[in-house]
């Protein structure tokens, strides 16, 4: 069986505009996947070539902003010769208000825009075409998620043009639910699309290519046939993440060295992406409102954390770099005490970049820290609750600020974003964060601030008449992309909106000046600090939040050890008076608390209260990183 | 079991307020609050130097913060902790005094570099 699998070549392709500075996980992994059953395959990360011709900054630049589709728009013609529906580049006037991050002034930015789609996009596919062995395969496939459609298509057209007898397939995130069965009917140089995910369905697909078998019978499948889309049912999840194999970088580092993208160096720092988990557990009980992820896979799974242990270990021994960025959407929080402990124990040097729930504790942050884990992008969103309980995001304000007090102490970088605009909100959820937000100074900023985007797959998308969401058409920009034939409303991602009774665009003004301020105060070179000293009912707490301002507050005695019994983590007065005696009635205790809070020492919400400063003393080992548990579970 | 420290003028105090009840005591009352004294100052370790003395602190149901094992308690804690919300809202009235000396002690440090640097 294997001889004639071998016979069908595979090219797993990687198109602008992903990311330049690590190599794709899908490709990689259904390299991986293909080859185990026996197909030869061979990856291209072409976006690097299209990076290099334009610079790799101003590419950087387009894959990192989130707003109009400029990548798509900047390929659409050459995905669409003929039917483009903006062959005069209306968009960049149009839209030139939101295009401005690209260059000085707008001529500037036209002028540069108009040179790529016109001149640059064309020259890079001529020479793609040229360059590499297409002839030599019988399969092309593209993993296109969020920019990286047309560029696809533009290519694909070409493949189809010059080698008509290849077999062009495409998935990933932009095929998932109505989106990938649309493409297929509108854009004739897909000949197969995969829904959802295609670890299973991918090596079944090539095993019926290769035998001339009826692909009806493959799940999980679009294509025409008879000017008809045909699409089989949907395959099941993969179940068990720890019987993929590892993703194969190889061909990645071996472009993006001979590029000059990347140095050729014997250490690399690269982040690894690293599959330890798929769907959310989180997102399967309460689907956070404004989330589209996981569209049809929602469903939480997780490798073991002895195939985790080996992942990492193969790879930084293949690849030489020990940064791993997770893709998962959320941690698995029996990494905690089967994961973390352990690659403390092993006293292992690697970097990791984890997504998590907010709700983490101090504990598990220290943990965490002392694993390696050095970025973590937690679901924050809000520092209001009842905008928190809007999105169902099962978290509060107050566990939100204590998450960026400890990650901030124990040195993990956190990167989250501020969002508002959800239907319900109140004028007064924004006038309290903005009053807030002068406490946090010396907490780490938020990325971004800015109005939620409405995603297909969210419950705000798919509930629209229940969250009273109105005029719902795709997100603007997809109308310079795609042609009439393309039905936008089940190919874009995003969507513009109105909702009844919203908020007006000023109840905003406050908290997006009070976001920029905090941003700008980390731009100093000596960033916010709130800070405190403790010794027995003694307290001294270091004020210098707005630079130039610093003083000390001095608590002895109650006020010390109030001060110290709201560190760790919230606690309301009467849990204070709970766990000790302090010869206070619980509402005196409260109002020593709205006396710390009027001081910008600490953030009451409801019942609960937590004190905003961090412990001076940095560096200090942890109490216990659960050494008990983790006997069973070595480095292998 | 944590050491109470204790001075002169703390028994003076003490026996001042004891004096005020003495007239409501019965006779059996009084020979026990003596016999009780007498038993517990055998435990007490007196200074020979004018400075404090210390006598192990008995363990209460509800103890108060700050007087757990472990850590050194003093009567002014104990006072502390009577603190009234008028008088700990006085304490916070106080608490902030603005101003750093982070610069003179960097001063400081960088001048005992220097001087280990160029000696």
């Amino acid at each position: 069986m294997r001889e004639w699998r071998s016979a069908l070549r595979v090219v797993l392709v990687s198109m602008p505009f992903m990311n330049p500075w690590s190599p794709s996980i899908q490709v990689g992994l259904l390299k991986s996947l293909a080859e185990a059953h026996g197909f030869p395959v061979r990856t291209l990360h072409a976006n690097l070539d299209f990076a290099v011709r334009i610079g790799v900054d101003f590419y950087d630049l387009l894959c990192q902003h989130r707003g109009p589709m400029v990548g798509e728009w900047l390929f659409s013609l050459a995905a669409f010769p003929d039917t483009a529906p903006d062959p005069d580049a209306r968009m960049v006037e149009d839209l030139a208000g939101r295009l401005s991050y690209l260059g000085k002034s707008p001529e500037e930015i036209r002028e540069r825009l108009l040179r790529i789609r016109n001149t640059e996009v064309h020259e890079y596919l001529n020479s793609l075409t040229d360059a590499f062995p297409w002839g030599e395969a019988e399969v092309v496939g593209f993993s296109s998620t969020f920019q990286q459609n047309t560029a696809s298509f533009a290519l694909a057209r070409r493949l189809k043009h010059y080698y008509p007898n290849v077999v062009t397939v495409f998935g990933g995130a932009n095929f998932d639910g109505d989106m990938g069965p649309e493409l297929v009917r509108a854009i004739d140089c897909i000949d197969i699309a995969v829904i959802g995910e295609g670890d299973e369905t991918f090596p079944r697909l090539l095993g019926a290519l290769a035998a001339g078998d009826d692909l009806d019978a493959i799940p999980g499948l679009a294509r025409r046939v008879d000017g008809q889309v045909r699409i089989t049912p949907p395959a099941s999840v993969s179940a068990r993440l720890d019987d993929h194999p590892a993703p194969d970088y190889h061909e990645y580092f071996q472009h993006a060295e001979d590029l000059g993208v990347l140095p050729r160096v014997g250490h690399r720092s690269v982040w690894l992406p690293i599959e330890t988990a798929r769907g959310c557990w989180w997102g399967a009980k309460h689907h956070c409102t404004f989330c589209g992820l996981n569209g049809t896979s929602m469903s939480f799974r997780s490798k073991s954390p002895e195939r985790v242990l080996d992942e990492l270990a193969s790879q930084a021994r293949r690849y030489r770099s020990f940064r791993f960025e997770a893709v998962d959407n959320i941690l698995d929080m029996s990494y905690l005490t089967k994961l973390f402990p352990v690659l403390v124990e092993n006293e292992t040097g690697y970097e990791i970049f984890y997504e998590v729930k907010a709700s983490l504790r101090r504990e598990q942050l220290k943990l965490m820290a002392q694993a390696g884990v050095t970025r973590i992008q937690p679901g924050i969103e809000s520092l209001s609750s009842s905008v928190l309980r809007l999105m169902r995001k099962g978290t509060r304000a107050i566990q939100n600020i204590n998450l960026l007090r400890w990650a901030q102490h124990y040195g993990i970088q956190v990167d989250w974003n501020l969002l508002w605009g959800f239907p319900g909100e109140t004028e007064q959820d924004y006038t309290e964060q903005e009053s807030a937000i002068p406490h946090l100074l010396h907490l780490p900023p938020p990325s971004s601030a800015d109005r939620i985007w409405l995603e297909r797959f969210s419950p705000l998308f798919a509930e629209r008449d229940a969250f009273r969401i109105r005029h719902l058409t795709p997100e603007l920009s997809y109308s310079y992309v795609y042609p009439d034939g393309v039905d936008l409303e089940r190919v874009a991602y995003f969507f513009d909106y109105t909702v009844d009774d919203c908020l007006p665009e000023s109840a905003y003004a406050g908290i997006r000046r009070a976001a920029a301020d905090w941003s700008m105060a980390w731009q100093a070179t000596s960033p916010p600090v709130l800070k405190y000293w403790s010794a027995p009912h003694f307290v001294q707490i270091y004020d210098e939040r707005r630079q130039g301002h610093g003083g000390t507050y001095t608590f002895e005695g109650t006020l010390a050890d109030l001060y110290l019994a709201c560190i760790d983590e919230p606690t309301s007065a009467v849990a204070v008076l709970r766990n000790a005696n302090f010869n206070l009635p619980a509402e005196a205790i409260q109002e020593i608390f709205v006396e710390f809070q009027k001081r910008g020492l600490m953030f009451l919400d409801g019942q609960a209260a937590l004190s905003l400063a961090l412990p001076a003393a940095k560096g200090r080992l942890p109490r216990s990183v659960g050494r008990g548990q983790t006997s069973a579970i070595r480095h292998r | 079991m944590t050491d109470l420290v204790f001075s002169h003028q703390n028994i003076v105090d003490l026996a001042d307020k004891i004096s005020s009840v003495q007239p409501s005591l019965n006779a059996t009352e009084r020979q026990l609050l003596l016999a009780i004294f007498a038993a517990a100052a055998e435990r007490a370790k007196l200074s020979t130097t004018g400075g404090p003395s210390t006598i192990p602190l008995a363990e209460l149901k509800s103890e108060p913060p700050g007087m757990r094992a472990g850590q050194p308690v003093t009567p002014d804690v104990l006072k502390q902790q009577a603190a009234t919300p008028q008088s700990l809202k006085q304490q916070l009235l106080d608490a902030y005094i603005p101003g750093n000396d982070f610069n003179i002690l960097a001063q400081v440090q960088n001048k005992i570099t220097g001087d280990q640097l160029t000696g």
